[in-house]
């Protein structure tokens, strides 16, 4: 008996550098070795691979992916199944360049391609990345930075404990700096410039810029309902901060966390923390002693760890299935 | 509305470059057949998309569709938004330099950084407008100091926030901010013609004046500052285009800078508020005076002080509900057409 088919359209979005053609490669080698359990199940080959297959040796290789760039964006098309179930999605999931989803933001204009995958998609990933996720930074609140930072050197001069560690991490258990304001322990700090700047879209936080592609997306779709994995990529590096990712994206991107949850009725959404390379490059350590490549993955959702990369997108596809079945 | 700084007009002294406003009157310059585009779709220059790694794609983004712009809304496109939703009208008013942007950039800073009354963003169709109003209070403009640029614009713009109370999923709260220039409601005030044309104003929910507390201190100017802000209201009054339902908000701006001291201050101050209360109290149902300090230079109050306290009004529903007595329109000849738009009704509230 045939299987029944269902065609999946996804709609991944995110900025340049966040680590979708990683995610994608880690993706992909976890279907084809099926080495997690109850991860999402490879129902049968595409005819094309070759793209997968070549960006899943440079990740088990611990090799750069280069980056996708506007010219060569591709759409590719796998075949899966949720654990123990017989119907099959067709996964079209487009390999996008975060330099498109910047245009989208500063030009004020998207590709056809975009215009057509956001009308009819209803399933949504959206990708960030820690060292992007800097809150906006007032002038003001650095002028009493500086002043603290100030009265911590001279703290540490005197010899006084801890000031120096505290002065660089400015993070509290619960994530937020003294004086409630967010600080990013894994992102990068705003680079002061050197000249006063005239206005550019490009300048705009990236939480607003985040929640602007969502918006486009929803416009697009005419605000039909659609379900939501908001993927924090490189989650390695926000482990000290003992936030979960909801909780992370409450601290660090205020505005987009109230805008989630503020359209979680028309938009169901659920987000992870990823790391799907494990650790730095040029770095690995220990991690080159795993046995199975799939070792290196941590993905976390809520309180729960585990190594299933699919996760994000069961998540999505659970819904599709209930949506089949009525 | 897409940005204008990437419109350029040719015509010989129109005044697109340096206020904004079009020749021949279009509310939206985008629309008058001699701006032109600066450049093509993508406002990137060659050297940022070189820096960006990305090959020049500029023939491949020639069949684009163009989005919604982001930035300031006009009458005709806020209108749009009060046709489907009933969203509240705030108009900010008062002189030059009083502070109306820098109130709007603090409430979205405010925003972006937490809830407001218990209210959460849901959404903005001018976020990059708001991104451009905090932009020069922010370190990446390379400002020492935090600043705000002046609105130029003649005709009112609009920005725009959709909000949702954070206990329940209940309905969405669209806010329409009005900000025109300061200069607008200066010739309002010295002349009845001008004042009039702000006919717009008949369909605000709440119209908030405010008061430059940097000039309110200075013995020399503050008098002057006091009768200016009472002649705007006085004229708009006149005028018929400031209604008895309007809730009138009164602000005093800056008061960070005043010497808590100093007792001749807090004496005018008193001056103030009974100047509003005695001439206006019975004009309007509701007259408010508050102070606030939206971009403190002191330690002595915190960010935004005062700014939830202007907001709780248009937020709370028993407070401020979408009316079902709004003002008709002005007749025909006195309305431009597209902004006869703003009068649409929202179908839900018809059928309310």
């Amino acid at each position: 008996m045939q299987k029944p088919r269902k065609p999946i359209r996804l709609l991944a979005m995110g900025l340049p550098q966040v680590g979708k053609t990683t995610f994608l490669a880690a993706f992909w080698h976890l279907l084809t070795s099926g080495e997690v359990r109850d991860s999402l199940v490879l129902a049968e080959f595409q005819p094309s691979r070759d793209h997968l297959n070549t960006i899943a040796t440079l990740w088990r290789k611990w090799e750069e992916i280069p980056r996708t760039t506007l010219p060569k964006e591709r759409v590719v098309t796998v075949n899966v199944s949720l654990p123990g179930k017989d119907q099959v999605f067709e996964l079209s999931v487009p390999d996008a360049s975060g330099e498109g989803f910047k245009r989208i933001f500063e030009t004020r204009h998207c590709s056809r391609e975009f215009e057509d995958l956001a009308t009819d998609s209803r399933e949504l990933l959206l990708f960030l990345h820690p060292k992007q996720a800097v809150p906006p930074q007032r002038i003001d609140l650095e002028v009493d930075k500086l002043s603290d930072d100030l009265d911590n050197l001279l703290d540490m001069i005197a010899g006084a404990p801890n000031s120096a560690t505290d002065a660089t991490m400015g993070v509290g258990v619960d994530g937020t700096a003294s004086g409630g304001h967010a600080q990013p322990a894994a992102a990068e700090e705003t680079q002061i410039p050197s000249e006063i700047l005239k206005w550019n879209a490009k300048y705009s936080a990236y939480q607003a810029k985040l929640v602007d592609l969502l918006q486009v997306a929803s416009r697009l779709r005419c605000e039909q309902p659609a379900r939501l994995a908001v993927v924090i990529s490189a989650w390695d590096r926000c482990e000290r901060e003992k936030l979960q990712p909801e909780a992370w994206i409450k601290a660090r991107l205020p505005l987009l966390y109230q805008y989630l949850v503020a359209n979680a009725d028309v938009c169901d959404f659920a987000v992870f923390g990823v790391s799907a390379q494990g650790a730095e490059l040029k770095a690995p350590g220990a991690l080159l002693d795993n046995i199975r490549a799939s070792d290196r993955i941590k993905v976390t959702s809520g309180a729960t760890e585990s190594k299933d990369l699919t996760l994000p997108i069961k998540f999505l596809l659970e819904s599709a299935a209930k949506d089949s079945a009525k | 509305m897409q940005d204008i700084k990437n419109l350029v007009c040719n015509q010989a002294g129109c005044p697109l470059d340096s206020t904004g406003e079009c020749l021949e009157g279009f509310d939206d310059p985008h629309r008058c057949p001699h701006a032109k585009p600066r450049i093509g779709p993508s406002n990137l220059s060659s050297e940022e998309v070189a820096t960006d790694g990305d090959e020049v794609v500029t023939e491949a983004m020639a069949d684009w569709l163009q989005l919604p712009g982001g930035y300031e809304l006009t009458i005709n496109e806020a209108g749009e938004i009060t046709a489907r939703t009933e969203a509240q009208v705030v108009m900010l008013a008062g002189e030059p330099d009083a502070g109306k942007t820098t109130l709007i950039a603090t409430i979205y800073e405010l925003l972006s950084s937490d809830v407001i009354d218990n209210f959460r963003f849901a959404g903005s169709e001018t976020i990059l407008a708001f991104e451009r109003a905090c932009f020069p209070s922010r370190i990446v403009s390379g400002n020492r100091k935090p600043d705000t640029v002046r609105t130029r614009h003649p005709r009112p713009r609009f920005y725009h926030l959709c909000l949702r109370p954070d206990t329940a999923i209940g309905p969405r709260k669209h806010l329409l901010l009005g900000d025109v220039s300061g200069e607008t409601f200066r010739r309002a005030s010295d002349d009845l013609a001008e004042a009039k044309k702000l006919h717009i104003l008949r369909r605000v929910d709440a119209f908030v004046l405010i008061l430059d507390g940097d000039k309110l201190r200075n013995r020399k100017e503050r008098q002057d500052a006091l009768e200016r802000a009472t002649l705007i209201l006085r004229s708009l009054v006149d005028a018929g285009v400031l209604l008895r339902h309007t809730v009138i908000q009164v602000i005093i701006s800056k008061i960070d800078c005043f010497d808590p001291d100093d007792k001749n201050t807090s004496k005018f101050l008193l001056h103030v508020r009974h100047e509003f209360a005695t001439k206006f109290g019975a004009l309007f149902d509701r007259l408010v005076i508050l102070e606030i300090a939206a971009r403190p230079d002191t330690e002595r109050f915190e960010f935004g002080h005062g700014v939830r306290e202007i907001m709780r009004p248009w937020l709370q529903e028993s407070d401020f509900q979408w009316k079902m007595d709004y003002p008709a329109a002005p007749p025909p000849g006195q309305l431009r057409e597209s902004d006869a738009f703003f009068w649409r009704r929202s179908l839900h509230a018809e059928t309310a």
